[in-house]
């Protein structure tokens, strides 16, 4: 058997990392992740390297492997780290997109909108709940850290 | 040979240059200096729309604005990437070590102030208790540095905390929310004031109007971006001026490690941070204002003491988010400034004043909070973009006192280690949340922040000022170290005590007496 090299795990990484970043971009916002937002997500991980326990990065790949729902799986990991590496990871996603002007509606409010505010705040509180509990099913099913 | 040399080019050894600049003084230090950001000339707000342009200003090439991911919490004052020069050096010239305190030395020229919010606030006699001098020593000081900065504020219910308003320019204009808020304390006054609760207009080191070949602030809401905004003073400004004068002699590149007092004179050993050479500087006095850590560490080494254990003071510091809910939705506002408005606590839930200054968030990335809140991560990124618009954020200033278990000593290895042991605070804020719904801002004690000493960067007293001083590491009222004949002290090393207020007007103050004096011994020397 060829033995991996320096060179050859670099580049696997990167491929692992490609994966990873599009599945959760895709579990979070049922879309295909635009390339240049994938490679920027690849390269900060050149500079930000999200730190946790060998289970942790083993339910990262779990939740890969089994198109478990990302953000349901993170919220019930949130309670008891909030460092956890899939949400270190997530906020690496986040950052990027916050600089980038197609994601600038997703972020900045330009019409004055009290009403929708309201509603997305209830809509979202229940959204969450939802989450919440589906996350604990999963991580209890799919024995997830 | 030079009448003084000062070490480091902060608020104090500016402030004592600016004093001294008729005099022979050179002025040596590491003098990291940033690049100016590219294109970064319009409001944050339009950039925002156009971010990708700005990735490596608002990101970085290096991906710092992540930092907080993955390393030790960095305030957004210093984590975008042309704001970290002023932290940055730390590996190559010396750093901190703690388990329990963040503690940050800057080799930038002009010091952490590059990162300051420029509150300016005056001591009054009962902040300065425990030191050997009194307000009214400082009083000339505080007017002639109001006059060279350009402070604006206003007479108003902080008056009696921040003392005279002579000399100062109109304030800011106050965001949608920060007027709101105002207006409603303004109603409410009487139950407020109760409550020993009062609040007004910051005095900021921010021009109001256009003073002195500056101008004025355009609200471009850049602040935590862009170092060297032309409108907000940092001791850089008088620094270049005095340069430009040809008042001062600048030596950066050069990093002090020691001084040694010989033949009635004071030989400095720095090392040039380019060669690695050593080099060695004479005066007649010399003016230690390298910032609290960097002039410990100075003095220590000097003395070759790897066991004194100096007190360290800071300022322990919260975060209180406010919502007010009826503005949830609003538009997010385009020309802002992030300090707003301030206030002082004086009930008996602490023994001494709380200050605090409530800011507007419009000027950061919404990533750096929107994980704060408890919602799944897609519903933190759609209603805190209807509720940022309507958060203020009320961040809390504790008073510090001398502890026995907080200090901070040298390691033969160069670097200074900290012992500091955490404040228990957090009754004022759940009294204040309290008081804040009857005007409609709205909070609870599970979203308030809590960051680790240090973080505030408000350092002081490991070498403090006595009207007798006893130790070696104590020095008399006009900062001259015990036992020394030409070494001073006049950074905020020489605080004895620290109240709740911001700290670096009094430490430029200070440096200013201080220098006068040295002014006047070296004019009856010669």
């Amino acid at each position: 058997m060829r033995e991996i090299n320096e060179k050859d795990s670099a580049a696997l990484s990167k491929i692992y990392l490609s994966d990873e970043g599009s599945y959760l971009y895709h579990s979070l916002f049922k879309s295909s992740i635009p390339e240049a937002l994938k490679t920027k997500y690849i390269r900060a991980h050149e500079f930000i390297i999200p730190s946790g326990t060998v289970e942790q990065f083993k339910a990262i790949k779990k939740i890969i492997k089994f198109n478990l729902d990302v953000e349901a799986a993170e919220l019930a990991f949130r309670k008891k780290d909030s460092q956890h590496p899939l949400l270190q990871k997530i906020k690496i996603l986040i950052y990027l997109m916050e600089c980038d002007s197609k994601y600038h509606h997703l972020f900045i409010n330009e019409r004055a909108s009290f009403l929708e505010a309201i509603f997305a705040l209830l809509y979202h509180s229940l959204y969450t709940l939802y989450k919440l509990i589906k996350g604990k099913i999963l991580k209890g099913r799919y024995n997830l850290a | 040979m030079h009448d003084a040399i000062i070490i480091g080019s902060g608020p104090s050894g500016v402030a004592a240059a600016y004093k001294l600049q008729d005099r022979k003084i050179l002025l040596i230090d590491v003098g990291q200096t940033s690049k100016q950001p590219d294109g970064l000339t319009e409001n944050f707000f339009d950039i925002r729309k156009k971010a990708e342009l700005y990735f490596d200003s608002l990101i970085g090439t290096n991906f710092e604005s992540l930092d907080n991911i993955d390393k030790k919490y960095l305030s957004p004052k210093i984590k975008a990437p042309f704001q970290r020069y002023v932290i940055d050096g730390g590996n190559r010239f010396g750093s901190i070590g703690s388990e329990t305190f963040r503690g940050f030395m800057s080799y930038a020229q002009g010091g952490l102030a590059n990162a300051w919010g420029a509150q300016l606030y005056r001591f009054n006699d009962y902040d300065l208790k425990e030191f050997p001098i009194s307000a009214s020593d400082l009083e000339p000081y505080y007017d002639e540095l109001t006059k060279l900065i350009g402070i604006c504020g206003q007479d108003d219910d902080l008056t009696p905390f921040y003392g005279s308003t002579k000399g100062l320019l109109p304030p800011l204009q106050l965001c949608t929310l920060g007027a709101d808020l105002f207006k409603k304390y303004t109603k409410q006054k009487k139950y407020f004031h109760q409550k020993k609760i009062y609040i007004g207009r910051p005095r900021l080191g921010i021009l109001s109007i256009d003073y002195c070949n500056r101008k004025k602030c355009d609200y471009s809401n850049l602040d935590f971006f862009q170092p060297q905004l032309p409108y907000l003073y940092t001791p850089s400004v008088t620094l270049h001026e005095l340069i430009a004068q040809k008042k001062l002699n600048y030596k950066p590149g050069y990093l002090v490690e020691n001084y040694k007092e010989l033949n009635g004179k004071v030989i400095v050993e720095a090392k040039n941070i380019d060669t690695g050479r050593k080099e060695v500087f004479e005066s007649k006095k010399l003016i230690l204002a390298a910032g609290t850590f960097g002039t410990a560490k100075i003095v220590l080494n000097s003395n070759e003491d790897f066991q004194a254990k100096l007190p360290l003071m800071d300022n322990a510091l919260s975060y209180i988010p406010f919502l007010n809910f009826f503005r949830m939705g609003s538009r997010q506002e385009k020309c802002s400034l992030y300090t707003q408005l301030n206030l002082c606590y004086t009930g008996n839930l602490c023994d001494e004043l709380v200050m605090g200054t409530f800011y507007a968030i419009t000027g950061i990335l919404h990533s750096d909070i929107l994980f704060d809140m408890p919602l799944a991560v897609k519903s933190n990124i759609i209603v805190s973009r209807y509720a940022l618009p309507a958060i203020i954020v009320l961040n809390l200033w504790y008073p510090a006192k001398k502890r026995e278990t907080n200090y901070v000593e040298l390691s033969r290895s160069g670097n200074l280690h900290i012992n500091y042991k955490p404040e228990v605070i957090g009754d004022v804020e759940r009294y204040l949340i309290r008081q804040f719904i009857k005007i409609g801002y709205f909070s609870t004690p599970f979203l308030c922040k809590y960051p680790m000493p240090g973080n505030g960067f408000h350092y002081a007293g490991t070498i403090p000022m006595r009207l007798k001083p006893t130790g070696k590491y104590e020095t008399d009222s006009y900062g001259l170290l015990y036992g020394s004949k030409r070494v001073h002290v006049v950074d905020g090393s020489n605080f004895p005590s620290l109240p709740a207020k911001n700290l670096s007007f009094t430490i430029m103050a200070n440096a200013m007496r201080i220098a006068d004096n040295i002014k006047k011994e070296l004019a009856e020397d010669a």
